[in-house]
């Protein structure tokens, strides 16, 4: 344990001790899992408390003998806050504890059976010393980390180990699916903004040939001619980027307020929208680049322009 | 004392498009300092498309073009560009005023481009050039808010604003009635004779070019009189 606290790429440990139970409803025996876990640490690290949908998460260190219940799995036993349920060991030993609260992950079939007790609960049921464990979770700084270190610790402690982004892998493909979709909306779109910006100032270039002859004939040369068609460009590009940033971000706080409820997460009420200022900057970058190249072919139309041509054509 | 401003040896042009048609044949002439000089000739005899290769915009042509004794063939766009805006004055037929600017701002333009004095001298002399042709009161005024005769005099005082060593005039009376033509043209005058100004106009108004200094004539792509 030391030895993974000290570790400096590891946030926080905590221990665990599972342990296979039947739950007592009447006459019948529900088989389900009791997860001895270290209250404290699991709050810390794995934000636990948002899981407990009924009750305090701390009661499980404060109230002796207590348990919290996954909620489907408390509907079966008919069990409320505050009332005793009997737990059979897989050693056949019986064992009273108090419910203090509902556990909800939004994972139905995991909640109906799984229960969690403070370590030392699971230890005494048990009738084993304190230095009994059956798992360490390890949190990491860096989460990319994982698969390695996982690796690294098992041929250390000569163990199971097991990272997150194997235990995670189809939460890992449908993120990457669902960004991947997001991105190619969002160039989309920026191309065909960027369309936009082209066809715009092409018209402009018609209309202002005079202008462009002009500037030409006393004494611009295609350089400059160019330099004020990327101008407007960028102009039109900064300034749509800052629109769009604003009213992106006013519509997504908007639905940042809808309401959205679904049993699968059960700690969200309304919509999960994340404002991550890296979004925004992508965003500014990537239009920039787009009316940059949007501006630079009628500019560089623009910079061609011959004044003879136009002045003769009067 | 007399120094050369433009010198033109052997000028020839030919359009390439949709034949090979020549259009100046051997074009040499020279124009002094301060002289006031006009071009006429008919339609179609390659006086505009002369004055275009001489202001240095038309760069398709054999020959030798000097302008206050610098080689003007074999040089850049850029470096044309520069010397348009440094030594060259225009006056088109039609005004070529921005509108979307003032006419102070439209003067102001080709110095601010040199910038060779601050923009608060630049507006002195512009201020100077439009009291000079008498439009001092349009100065804040939108360009196209003004009348032909104003816009041609707003036109000659932005091809003014750099001093420049040569003004040209493609047929800057072409578009005006006959009392414009006449403000127009004493403007010139009043150019050459009390600054001095070399000037070269183009134009097929016979009673203009008769009452400039000197008169090159020309027909068929040929100079036959100067």
């Amino acid at each position: 344990m030391d030895f993974l606290k000290n570790d400096k790429r590891v946030l926080g440990v905590s221990r665990k001790v599972s342990t296979q139970v039947f739950f007592n409803s009447g006459s019948i025996d529900i088989t389900g899992f009791m997860n001895g876990i270290d209250i404290e640490s699991e709050v810390k690290f794995y934000k636990f408390n948002e899981y407990v949908t009924t009750g305090k998460p701390m009661d499980l260190k404060y109230v002796p003998n207590s348990i919290i219940l996954g909620k489907p799995l408390a509907q079966k036993l008919l069990a409320d806050i505050g009332d005793v349920i009997q737990i059979t060991t897989p050693q056949g030993e019986r064992f009273p504890l108090k419910v203090v609260g509902y556990y909800q992950s939004g994972l139905a079939d995991f909640d109906k059976t799984q229960s969690f007790v403070n370590t030392s609960t699971v230890q005494t049921i048990l009738g084993k010393p304190n230095s009994y464990i059956t798992d360490i979770q390890v949190k990491l700084y860096d989460i990319k980390q994982a698969p390695a270190i996982a690796k690294e610790y098992a041929k250390v402690f000569d163990t199971n180990t097991e990272d997150i982004q194997t235990a995670n892998a189809q939460f890992e493909t449908g993120n990457n699916i669902r960004n991947i979709i997001s991105y190619a909306v969002g160039i989309t779109l920026l191309i065909v903004a960027g369309f936009g910006i082209y066809n715009i100032l092409n018209m402009m270039i018609f209309e202002k040939m005079d202008t462009i002859a002009i500037l030409k004939a006393t004494g611009f040369a295609g350089v400059d001619v160019k330099r004020i068609f990327l101008f407007i460009s960028i102009s039109i590009g900064i300034t749509g980027c800052f629109a769009g940033l604003l009213f992106g971000y006013i519509l997504s706080s908007i639905i940042e307020r809808l309401p959205f409820e679904t049993a699968a997460l059960p700690t969200i009420k309304t919509f999960p929208v994340d404002f991550n200022p890296l979004y925004y900057i992508i965003a500014i970058i990537f239009s920039l680049i787009t009316t940059f190249f949007a501006g630079w072919f009628p500019a560089r139309k623009a910079s061609r322009v011959d004044p003879v041509i136009i002045i003769r054509g009067k | 004392m007399s120094t050369t401003i433009l010198q033109a040896k052997d000028i020839n042009k030919s359009f390439k498009d949709p034949v090979l048609m020549p259009v100046l044949h051997n074009i040499s002439f020279t124009i002094e300092k301060g002289e006031f000089t006009s071009i006429i000739g008919k339609s179609g005899c390659g006086k505009s498309t002369l004055l275009y290769i001489l202001s240095t915009m038309d760069t398709d042509y054999t020959g030798e073009l000097c302008i206050d004794e610098e080689l003007m063939s074999s040089k850049s766009e850029k470096d044309l560009a520069h010397i348009r805006n440094e030594k060259i004055g225009f006056v088109f037929q039609f005004h070529y005023l921005l509108n979307e600017f003032t006419v102070l701002r439209n003067v102001m333009l080709p110095a601010l481009r040199l910038s060779k004095y601050s923009e608060a001298e630049i507006e002195m002399r512009a201020m100077k050039w439009l009291d000079n042709l008498g439009i001092k009161d349009l100065a804040h005024k939108k360009a196209n808010h003004l009348s032909g005769g104003q816009k041609q005099r707003v036109a000659i005082a932005r091809a003014l604003i750099n001093d420049p060593a040569i003004i040209m005039g493609d047929e800057p009376t072409g578009n005006l009635d006959k009392k414009n033509s006449e403000i127009v043209f004493e403007t010139f005058r009043q150019l050459s004779e009390e600054f001095k100004q070399t000037l070269l106009i183009v134009t097929h108004d016979n009673d203009f070019a008769a009452s400039t200094r000197r008169t090159i004539e020309m027909e068929d792509g040929r100079i036959i009189r100067h």
